[in-house]
């Protein structure tokens, strides 16, 4: 097991265990899953293992999905005070602390990232593993390390003044436990040297059209952001029955095409069909990684759907 | 996977079990350009007969024809 030597937790008491610093200039990152998403201790038996599990996560569908935000800076701590309640007598009896709060500001990755972050924003079931500098960070349970409650709320992007100022994308990070970063946090020291910004990626918007045809649907794919083709990308590895998933239109059953072949003409592919109207998308982040689209290190792809009718031949 | 590795892409083995006829007809012609950007009609129907012949219905049948 490789969760740490630097779990603050302390049954008897003890204190004055010299490794349970945390520092919020440290932060400098986070993951952010859903309720029920935990590195089981199975994975936890190496850091290779540990890091390959969460890879794949950022790949994975659904709820099952991590998010990685890199490249967090300018944090600023704005939790309340302790509300220390006191007797008749004026003597402390009791002290409430308040859940931890945070303004963060993140690395400016453009609108459509932002507007991504925003879909976090008022959700009831977000976590977070705290990235420091040499850790990761979380909560130990008896089957594996999780995330702490959280909230994630992006906020006002603030818009740089003239050219060359930055655009600042900011948001307020706020973990539920009090005492998430003292008592309950465990953590999993990086080797030494090690960047997780380098070895960990996420998913790359895709945004597909759609032409039809007779016999056939030409689809062009390019990423949302940077608007490269996919093309000059993945021109023979999309070129597969199985990047795709093509669904009948009125009854979302899934349809095997015919065909697959790339459309060296209008730079995308051509998917073959019988008569009728189809909803098309990329298959899952997954699924295209073990096509050699997009990787674990470097992220994959997830498209919109478009639909296409396709008339007889 | 049920397909087959051909030119630019890849066929679907259901295909193949029709006749060569229909297997041939059954593909858009917009369809087989993609598949050999580079060939003329009658060199791709020549690919197309040739991928027939290897994975087609009759392909892997015994030769039941009656020597003498």
């Amino acid at each position: 097991m490789i969760i740490g030597e630097v779990n603050c937790s302390s049954k008897k008491g003890n204190v004055g265990r010299p490794a349970c610093a945390v520092k919020l200039d440290h932060l400098v990152g986070l993951i952010l899953t859903f309720d029920g998403f935990e590195i089981p201790n199975a994975k936890l038996g190496s850091f290779a293992d540990m890091l390959e599990y969460l890879q794949k996560a950022t790949l994975a569908s659904g709820k099952d999905r991590v998010f990685y935000i890199p490249k967090i800076f300018g944090n600023e701590d704005t939790t309340p005070d302790p509300e220390v309640k006191q007797s008749g007598y004026g003597f402390t009896v009791k002290i409430d602390e308040k859940p931890h709060q945070f303004n963060i500001e993140l690395e400016d990755l453009g609108i459509k990232f932002y507007q991504n972050l925003r879909k976090f924003k008022d959700r009831k079931d977000m976590r977070m593993y705290w990235i420091d500098t040499t850790f990761i960070g979380g909560q130990q349970t008896s089957t594996g390390l999780k995330g702490f409650e959280c909230t994630f709320m992006p906020k006002q992007v603030k818009v740089g003044i003239k050219g060359g100022d930055y655009t600042m994308y900011k948001a307020e990070l706020q973990l539920e436990d009090t005492m998430a970063l003292s008592d309950k946090l465990s953590t999993v020291l990086f080797p030494e040297n090690f960047d997780l910004s380098v070895e960990m990626g996420g998913i790359l918007d895709v945004e597909l059209t759609a032409t039809g045809g007779s016999g056939i649907v030409t689809v062009k794919a390019k990423t949302w952001i940077s608007r490269t083709p996919l093309y000059n990308l993945y021109a023979d590895a999309l070129a597969v029955a199985g990047a795709w998933v093509v669904r009948d239109a009125s009854t979302n059953a899934i349809v095997t095409p015919t065909g697959v072949a790339k459309d060296t003409v209008n730079e995308g592919w051509a998917i073959s069909l019988s008569a009728g109207t189809y909803n098309i998308t990329l298959a899952s982040p997954s699924a295209l990684e073990a096509l050699h689209v997009g990787s674990l290190t470097s992220g994959g792809y997830e498209s919109n759907i478009v639909t296409a009718t396709v008339t007889t031949q | 996977m049920n397909t087959i590795k051909i030119g630019t892409g890849e066929l679907s083995l259901v295909l193949f079990e029709k006749s060569e006829k229909e297997f041939l007809s059954n593909l858009p012609d917009a369809f087989k350009k993609c598949l050999f950007p580079t060939l003329t009609d009658a060199e791709i129907t020549k690919e197309l007969v040739k991928a027939y012949k290897k994975y087609g219905k009759s392909a892997n049948k015994p030769n039941t024809k009656k020597t003498k």
